[in-house]
């Protein structure tokens, strides 16, 4: 997995009122996601009308929480070329402790909201190992994920311990489903990772340089930025990400269980990558990853209120991760190009 | 004038010193350092519980150690070319769920039809990585995804009991002369016939090129799209082999019998020596290093080690087995 | 050579710098400076050794001997980077912009200064600092335009404006180098280009470095000419003949016998090759023939197109129009499998990315082309092999321990040879399109080289050289054809004894 290729197609657009023009401009806005998604809309109108519901939305809102905090964290990872395959993992790990250090019915932890601070550390000190594997031991990281992924799901089965460990302590559960303005804390935590991510990716340094980086990452060298630096970022980014939704996720169910990230890989992946965050990185961002997930959710949900088995669903999500990844790279092709 | 002493002079007598230089090169070529891993395994292993060396346990690990290791060869094929296959232990799975059910009605027939099947499965994996030119753990990703739905519908939850047409497959898991396991000669067999056949044929070098340099090696007029279609082919005919094999072991297959075996086979192509990026390493090697992973395995329990170490631990060799690894030449920019 | 008494003091330079890599001297104790407010323009064709100052200019490169000189002092860059933080920019000719992301941040990239401040960017205050850059260089440049949204000549421009950025970093003024700016623009963009380059020169010192005699006359204040490895003349541009300067850049010819000119042989009176208005990537309508046992040179410089044509004769480029003949056959590629099987074999210009697979052995990168040739049926006869891989190290005096050797220890002159092995073990191959064959080999290697192309040009194979340089061109070829700007402009037969003038052939390349 290479930085992006440098393209000289010259551009017939003359560089005025940049704001509105790039608005418009395919990049700046999931044009196509945006478009499979009302596709998917006017499709269930007529398959089951319940799907605009607003009962329906409001669960579309808290199925799309957990995911959505996931790509946000992986979205800083494909930027500059990388991937995490290690979401799911990560999650039991952070989710497994989150419930033994809230009240539970295992040990004497009471931590209440700590115990989501040191999950998300979890998190972060996973992706942390994985940054550092890709930038300094210099392993791909589509191998180094998958082994941090195992590493996570190690530590959730030894947290484990045989017997799932069930959260008692009523308020933090409580936070996690009690609307607030209509929509559980779940929710609005989501909203919150989306804005400040958002945020970092257009006012921050780190931000700005991890598009430097998946532009061009030897002009990036060249010009003194500290690259191996901003990938370790970028992975703990989504390390801390992954933690978080793994906490959650867990709040969700109430109680410790290693398979809590299933299924949540599929769904990150094929909505950053349709949202138009394309793999080889430096296009697309926080905002287009997270369409790209709405996107995803909606289309799961859809299956669901249309009778689609949930075994048929993971085949269909897989297939449209593959779907999703050869049009958005199907322009980028040439001959003799290597891609592995 | 050649002398059979290997001499200091160069070119002349090039001959014989690459002689000399050769046949320790060639060891470690042939991949010497993850069988001295193996036996150093073996023996400490053996030191905690003696009984781990009796005739009877070790036929027991090569025994278990077949499907990891089938799994294992057709990932070899893949890596070698510098890319990765990450569906094909969902396809195992695949394969012997639809075997699970063919075998009773079409009897022994459903063997090499789903071995065909398998094999056309993931060549159709390599096509849409190498036409769309979309890396190939993305389209293997998702292919895992559809292989395991696909399970899963066809199984449900369930695992399914082979018992019409089982004596198809039965045999495979008999001890020849009561101790020396077939499963393993099976797999030795093949894994000998293709590290000939690598040797042998063009192709074998032709695989590695692409996985050093494939831009020099299609520009020597090497059909590396086809090349690397046909490893996928490769790595899905092995993983319904693994299925064949799970099916012959236990009797009965599942939507996720195979599943766990992902990381592990991964591992193995590692350990064995075969680089990641490409071009380097066999399928011998892979063998052992699948044997590795077995005693590495039944090992861990013998000490007693918790299991739920196990995936840490496969993570970990992994990491750090590429780290130490990786060619520092080849590397330019890794993402 | 004198350096003519100054009146403004240099700012930049190099002092007795030589340089050498494997078996060739690229450098050989140059010295020269640019002043301030100035513009100094380098000529010099293929080999001359302009890249290689160019790289030690802007600290890509270190010399072996001698100093580089910044406003008196001598430096040493540890890189790029170095050279940038000290006010020393080139402004490359494959762009070193960022496409994804907007004008302001390629040209203060690094270099935010108070723009970004604790990490936050102020994007107000960093697109009016690159704007106060970009309209130095050109009305109509937006510092909020995403980079890859410019026509290609306004990212040019782009780059101008980060090189002159760059300059404040040191709060002097910067030292601007530009390689070969106008290769790509357009008739009108090149006159933008001269009049950015005058009014840089009021705020900068300027390298220019082009192929284009008429660009570098027009707007350097003095220009150096560079041959072999040695800046031969210094001359005013106001007061120099074009003429003179091209017979400065050519000098004298090489010794007969380096080139195995007895050995040239009339080709045989059979077409072999013959290409009709043929476009596809740089190159557009090119028409040309060759026959059997004929060598045609193809000269011309950078973006001719020369290099364009050998891939897709090849395969290795689509074409858009035109067609391709072979021996009366028509051809069609998609890949360059295809080419192979038709008798065509290819050795690219960047070897060891293209042309050898480093981390294999010899033998198997010998026989990587045309394995048939080394076997019986569908298996590999190592006998077979070893004889065949043998012969062909000793024909090619390819100096190695053993077949067995990685391709990676040898030397770059053995390293071509096995290439070049790998198509001869063809016996039915017909044409050989040779992209600068010798660039980078010793002396001696190129000798063999070339001895070997009469060998087979005499037996009957017909090859396409596209040539490093002049002398080699014209005397290794029996018709040299000349490219420009992607088209043909000139032919010229060329026999022992009676070869064309360089400076007349130079005269189509630029």
């Amino acid at each position: 997995m290479s930085a992006a290729p440098t393209t000289t197609t010259p551009a017939p657009a003359k560089p005025q009122s940049h704001r509105l023009h790039d608005l418009v401009h395919a990049e700046k806005v999931p044009v196509p996601a945006l478009a499979v998604l009302i596709l998917i809309t006017l499709v269930m109108l007529l398959v089951n009308p319940s799907f605009l519901s607003l009962g329906n939305l409001s669960t579309l809102a808290v199925q799309s929480a957990v995911p959505v905090v996931l790509a946000v964290g992986l979205t800083f990872v494909v930027l500059m070329g990388g991937i995490d395959l290690s979401l799911e993992g990560v999650m039991a790990a952070s989710g497994m402790a989150t419930a033994v250090l809230l009240l539970n019915d295992r040990n004497g932890f009471d931590l209440g909201l700590w115990a989501v601070a040191v999950a998300v550390a979890v998190g972060a000190a996973l992706g942390a190992l994985s940054g550092f594997s890709v930038a300094f031991l210099r392993v791909p990281s589509f191998i180094v994920t998958i082994g941090t992924w195992q590493i996570g799901l190690g530590i959730a089965l030894l947290l484990f311990a045989g017997k799932p460990p069930r959260i008692q302590d009523a308020g933090f559960l409580r936070l996690a489903v009690n609307p607030v303005f209509g929509l559980p804390l779940l929710v609005w935590t989501a909203v919150a990772v989306v804005l400040i991510g958002a945020w970092i990716q257009h006012y921050s340094r780190f931000g700005r340089y991890v598009m430097v980086v998946g532009g061009g990452e030897d002009i990036a060298r060249l010009s003194g930025i500290p690259v191996r630096r901003i990938r370790v970022y970028g992975f703990i980014v989504s390390g801390f990400c992954a933690g978080l939704a793994g906490a959650l996720a867990t709040a969700r169910t109430g109680v410790g269980d290693v398979g809590i990230g299933t299924g949540q890989l599929f769904i990150t992946i094929a909505g950053v990558v349709i949202g138009g965050t394309v793999l080889t990185g430096g296009r697309g961002g926080v905002l287009h990853s997270v369409v790209g997930v709405i996107v995803m959710v909606a289309l799961a949900n859809g299956m669901v209120l249309a009778g689609v088995s949930s075994f048929i669903q993971q085949a269909v999500l897989g297939a449209i991760v593959v779907a999703a990844a050869v049009t958005t790279m199907w322009r980028l092709r040439a001959r003799l190009r290597v891609v592995k | 004038m050649t002398s059979l002493l290997p001499s200091r002079k160069s070119r002349a007598t090039g001959a014989d010193q690459s002689a000399e230089a050769g046949v320790l090169r060639r060891l470690q070529d042939a991949g010497v350092a993850p069988f001295v891993v193996l036996l150093v395994l073996v023996a400490v292993i053996g030191l905690v519980d003696g009984r781990f060396l009796t005739p009877r346990s070790l036929a027991s690990l090569l025994e278990q150690s077949t499907p990891l290791a089938l799994l294992a060869i057709g990932q070899c094929l893949v890596v070698l070319t510098g890319r990765i296959d990450l569906s094909n232990a969902a396809l195992a799975s695949l394969a012997g769920v639809l075997l699970a059910q063919f075998l009773g009605p079409l009897g022994v027939v459903a063997v090499p039809l789903v071995l065909l099947g398998g094999a056309l499965a993931s060549a159709l994996a390599g096509w849409i990585h190498v036409t769309a030119q979309v890396p190939s753990f993305v389209v293997t990703l998702g292919a895992l995804g559809v292989w395991s739905g696909a399970s899963l519908v066809l199984a449900q939850s369930d695992t399914i009991l082979v018992t019409d047409g089982y004596q198809y497959v039965e045999w495979i898991f008999t001890r020849w002369s009561r101790v020396v396991p077939v499963s393993f000669l099976l797999v030795l067999a093949v894994t000998l016939v293709l590290m000939w056949a690598m040797r042998g044929l063009p192709a074998g070098r032709q695989l590695k090129a692409i996985g050093l340099n494939e831009r020099a090696a299609a520009y020597s007029g090497i059909r590396t799209q086809a090349m690397v279609i046909l490893a996928f082919a490769g790595s899905g005919l092995f993983a319904a082999a693994a299925a064949v094999f799970q099916i012959a072991q236990l009797q009965s297959a599942g939507a996720s019998t195979s599943a766990s075996l992902l990381l592990p086979a991964i591992a193995a192509v590692i350990i064995g020596g075969t680089a990641i990026s490409g071009g380097v390493g066999g399928v011998g090697r892979t063998l052992i290093g699948a044997l590795i992973i077995s005693v590495l395995r039944v090992g861990l329990d013998i000490v007693g080690v918790d299991s739920a170490v196990q995936p840490i631990l496969y993570g970990l060799i992994v990491i750090l087995a590429i780290a130490a690894t990786v060619d520092r030449r080849r590397t330019l920019v890794v993402a | 050579m004198t350096m003519t008494s100054t009146q403004t003091p240099a700012v930049f330079g190099l002092r007795n710098v030589s340089k050498s890599f494997p078996g060739v001297k690229a450098l050989k104790e140059v010295t020269l400076e640019v002043r301030e407010h100035e513009v100094v323009g380098l000529i010099g064709e293929n080999g001359a050794g302009k890249s290689t100052l160019l790289k030690i200019l802007s600290g890509v490169q270190r010399p072996d001997t001698g100093d580089v000189v910044l406003r008196d002092q001598p430096v040493s860059f540890g890189g790029v980077a170095d050279a940038v933080r000290e006010g020393v920019a080139m402004v490359y000719q494959e762009q070193s912009l960022l496409p994804n992301v907007t004008v302001a941040e390629n040209v203060l990239l690094g270099n935010e200064g108070d723009a970004v401040r604790g990490g936050v960017y102020r994007w107000g205050a960093l697109r009016e600092r690159a704007q106060r850059y970009l309209d130095v260089v050109g009305t109509g440049l937006d510092a909020g335009a995403t980079t890859e949204s410019l026509p290609f000549a306004q990212r040019q421009m782009v780059e101008v404006a980060k090189a002159l950025a760059s300059g404040e970093r040191t709060h002097h003024e910067p030292v601007i180098l530009l390689d070969e700016p106008t290769s790509v623009l357009e008739h009108d963009e090149i006159e933008k280009l001269f009049e950015i380059v005058r009014e840089l020169r009021q705020r900068a010192s300027v390298v220019f470095v082009s192929h284009r005699m008429n660009e570098v006359l027009a707007v350097c204040d003095r220009v150096y000419v560079m041959r072999d490895g040695a800046v031969v003349a210094e001359r005013n541009p106001k007061t120099v003949a074009e003429h003179e300067l091209y017979e400065l850049m050519v000098g004298e010819d090489r010794a007969e016998g380096f080139y195995h000119e007895e050995g040239q042989v009339d080709p045989q009176p059979q077409t072999r090759l013959e290409i009709s208005e043929l476009s596809g990537g740089h190159f557009h309508d090119v028409s040309l023939s060759v026959a059997k046992g004929e060598v045609v040179a193809l000269m011309g410089v950078q973006e001719s197109g020369r290099e364009d044509l050998g891939r897709a004769l090849f395969g290795a480029l689509p074409l858009r129009s035109g067609t391709i003949t072979l021996d009366g056959a028509p051809l069609r590629f998609g890949m360059p499998t295809q080419a192979v099987r038709d008798g065509i074999g290819y050795i690219p210009s960047e070897r060891k990315i293209d042309g050898a697979v480093l981390g294999m052995s010899v033998n198997d990168n010998m026989t990587l082309a045309h394995p048939d040739q080394v076997s019986r049926g569908p298996f590999i006869d190592p006998v077979k092999e070893r004889s065949t891989v043998r012969d062909w190290l000793d024909r090619l005096k390819v100096k190695t321990p053993s077949a067995a050797t990685l391709m990676r220890t040898l030397s770059g002159g053995n390293q071509q040879k096995v290439v070049l092995a790998k198509w001869l073990l063809d016996p039915d191959l017909r044409l050989l399109v040779l992209d600068t064959p010798t660039r980078g080999l010793d002396i001696g290697a190129k000798a063999d080289v070339y001895r070997l192309i009469r060998e087979l040009a005499a037996k009957g194979l017909s090859v396409l050289l596209i040539a490093d340089t002049l002398d080699e061109g014209i005397a290794m070829s029996h018709r040299v054809i000349t490219m420009k700007d992607g088209r043909i402009t000139g032919e010229f037969a060329s026999h022992p004894g009676n070869r064309p003038d360089k400076t007349d052939v130079l005269a189509r390349m630029v």
